[in-house]
């Protein structure tokens, strides 16, 4: 069977799994980034959905998929949302970590060693319906077949789901701001995080998408506010960008 | 299930108005929090201090249901001398207009907020500070341990008081400070003239003399003195009540006619301290625990309630986006840009202060021109007013927080 998975990122990512709730330790780019992550994604779903904005629960009944949950820093947000989530991650130690935090915060949470492939696989024989939303979040970059990670998502995605993004360019400045700056100059990341060749562009990945019956609705660069240590949505997505794809009848 | 039900969403350590806003906020967002008080009540009723409260802290307030009876400020006046047989050398006169219609301050007795914030919180949560041994942490939360071998375990752990040295050791934070020798002697007058609503501040040889409007009791007129003097001077005073009154009387009979005090005096010793060094994120300081400034811009009590509308900000994104308070942009920006703005704040009265102690030739014509000048400049006078009132900033939204509808499914 032919894999997303690059077996040097899922040695990588293994060492570091007990730093995922640490928010001084080696994911701390990914804490300062959440909340802004959060309340693009929570606006986007609310918005498509139709749901209630006052509820403490609004995506009551809806089922998520998290792809490369590493230690659930999305997977528990969505689930106090009222989300029916499910993380996978092709790092076992990762899912390890995710399951004894959300056990500990008292969440249930349906975390599996698997990766998008083996997911629908096991999902076609059990002749599950698939998620009404599938977020992608920072995995984008990190897998070894695009393609064929792009079609498994959509497979796992309902008609008219919903998949939200977010990677990394492939530009210069993507390179001197995200590889050079933030893993070797400022030390926000281990060195060898990312491999520049592994971004996608915005028009790469459109084209992936569209061969998938997913349709682009929704794209924002992410930008890095020094003063207030904190991220926000941009118009520039020359380093990383953001957005929301809808699953369109084929 | 049984370990999170064990954690505090947050441990307060303090007592007085910055404790007492702190828990209620905690009642409105249902957190559960646990209190560590000195086990003396805030609430003394012999304290004639009274607060200058900005327009920003009347709605943090108002956002906490707390609501206050106040003597609304319609006209601030500044004077270089102008008080008793002092000649005025220059003045600085604000009004309504100058802060887009709204009034200009809000003027009300420490004792009656107490007394509102002590109705507002549940009885029962406060544990005694003394009883702290040491406090340690992990990624994750803070352990409180006490001398009886209980260990309490909270997310976050806020100071409101000066931290007591056994905390300065733990934390490895110390203060930076600066004794004036000038204590301030506080009191409230009953006096023969009405005073309209207006706030005056004279800066006269020894330190500035504030006359705040209180509300009427019993169509009674009352003001509340903040009068500074070289401490030397206020303990003389202090010890001759009849002194301090024929004092007051030659001072304020134009302004106020006869004047009697009627609750104080009392003194207070003038000092400035910030605190110094890193602590981790999840230690938070607001109020005293963080500062204390010369009150000549009445500003001490209005920058701690900044302190808590920031922190409810944070609160409150924390909520909406279902994560931990250390990580929202709100709780980042109080870390970062709200302690440079209290530290300026801090500054800025020192700076005031030393410019009008000051009998240099030099800087005496600079202040009066300056003071002039201002005043003929309503562009200048509107910012200084917004300002006072609540910081030019954009941040926080000041306690929204409390109007957010919680968990009704």
């Amino acid at each position: 069977m032919r894999s997303t998975v690059d077996p040097s990122e899922i040695e990588f990512f293994s060492k570091m799994a007990e730093e995922w709730w640490n928010p001084k330790g080696k994911f701390k780019p990914i804490h300062k980034l959440n909340p802004s992550r959060i309340e693009y994604i929570k606006e986007k779903i609310i918005d498509h959905y139709d749901l209630n904005t006052s509820s403490s629960k609004p995506f009551k009944n809806l089922f998520l998929l998290d792809v490369g949950c590493g230690g659930g820093l999305l997977s528990e947000p969505m689930a106090k949302f009222g989300a029916k989530v499910t993380g996978i991650d092709a790092a076992e130690k990762n899912i390890k970590i995710a399951s004894a935090h959300a056990m500990a915060s008292g969440l249930e949470i349906n975390y599996r060693h698997s990766t998008a492939e083996q997911l629908l696989k096991k999902l076609r024989t059990e002749n599950d319906i698939g998620f009404d939303v599938i977020l992608n979040m920072e995995v984008i970059e990190h897998v070894s077949d695009l393609n064929l990670f792009i079609e498994s998502c959509a497979k796992l995605l309902k008609k008219d789901g919903m998949m939200i993004f977010s990677t990394l360019n492939r530009t210069t400045i993507s390179y001197c701001l995200a590889i050079v700056g933030a893993e070797y100059i400022l030390g926000w990341l281990p060195k060898g995080t990312h491999d520049w060749k592994k971004f996608v562009t915005p028009s790469e990945l459109k084209i992936s998408f569209r061969s998938n019956d997913l349709k682009i609705e929704d794209l924002h660069g992410m930008k890095y506010n020094p003063i207030f240590d904190s991220w926000s949505l941009s118009e520039d997505t020359n380093v990383n960008y953001i957005g929301k794809a809808l699953k369109i009848n084929s | 299930m049984e370990e999170i039900d064990k954690i505090y969403d947050f441990a307060i350590i303090g007592d007085g108005i910055t404790a007492g806003i702190m828990k209620s906020m905690a009642e409105s967002t249902k957190s559960k929090y646990v209190c560590f008080t000195n086990g003396k009540a805030a609430h003394n009723r012999k304290d004639p201090r009274s607060l200058a409260l900005s327009t920003s802290t009347i709605k943090t307030f108002n956002t906490l249901g707390v609501k206050l009876k106040a003597q609304k400020v319609k006209k601030m006046s500044i004077y270089e001398g102008g008080l008793g047989s002092i000649r005025e050398k220059s003045k600085l006169v604000f009004d309504m207009k100058d802060n887009d219609g709204d009034y200009l301050s809000y003027i009300v007795k420490r004792n009656e907020i107490l007394e509102i914030l002590g109705k507002n919180v549940r009885k029962g949560h406060a544990r005694k500070i003394s009883d702290i041994l040491s406090i340690k942490k992990d990624n994750k939360k803070i352990f409180i341990n006490m001398n009886n071998g209980e260990v309490i375990s909270s997310k976050l752990l806020i100071f409101t008081n000066k931290l007591e040295n056994k905390f300065q050791k733990i934390l490895k934070l110390s203060y930076r400070e600066k004794h004036y020798d000038q204590h301030a002697i506080v009191a409230t007058l009953l006096h023969e003239k009405p005073h309209k609503g207006e706030a005056s501040q004279f800066f006269i040889k020894g330190g500035p003399f504030a006359l705040l409007p209180l509300l009427s009791e019993k169509k009674k007129n009352l003001t509340s003195l903040i009068w500074t003097n070289p401490s030397s001077t206020a303990k003389e005073l202090i010890k001759s009540p009849q002194m301090i009154i024929s004092r007051l009387n030659e001072l304020c009979k134009n302004k106020l006619g006869l004047v009697e005090i009627i609750e104080g005096p009392k003194s207070f010793p003038l000092i400035k301290y910030t605190l110094n060094g890193n602590s981790d994120d999840r230690f938070i300081f607001a109020g005293d625990s963080i500062r204390s400034m010369h009150p000549l811009l009445g500003q001490g009590w209005n920058q701690a309630i900044r302190d808590l509308a920031y922190i409810s900000d944070a609160f409150m994104e924390s909520q909406r986006l279902a994560t931990e308070v250390i990580s929202v942009p709100s709780f980042r920006a109080y870390k970062r840009i709200r302690l440079i703005e209290g530290l300026g704040m801090v500054n800025a009265s020192d700076l005031i202060n030393n410019i009008y102690e000051s009998d240099g030739t030099l800087l005496k014509g600079l202040r009066r021109n300056a003071m002039n000048i201002i005043n003929k400049v309503d562009p200048v006078k509107k910012l200084l007013i917004k300002e006072a009132s609540g910081g030019i900033l954009k941040r926080p939204s000041l306690g929204k927080a409390f109007s957010v509808k919680k968990k009704n499914d």
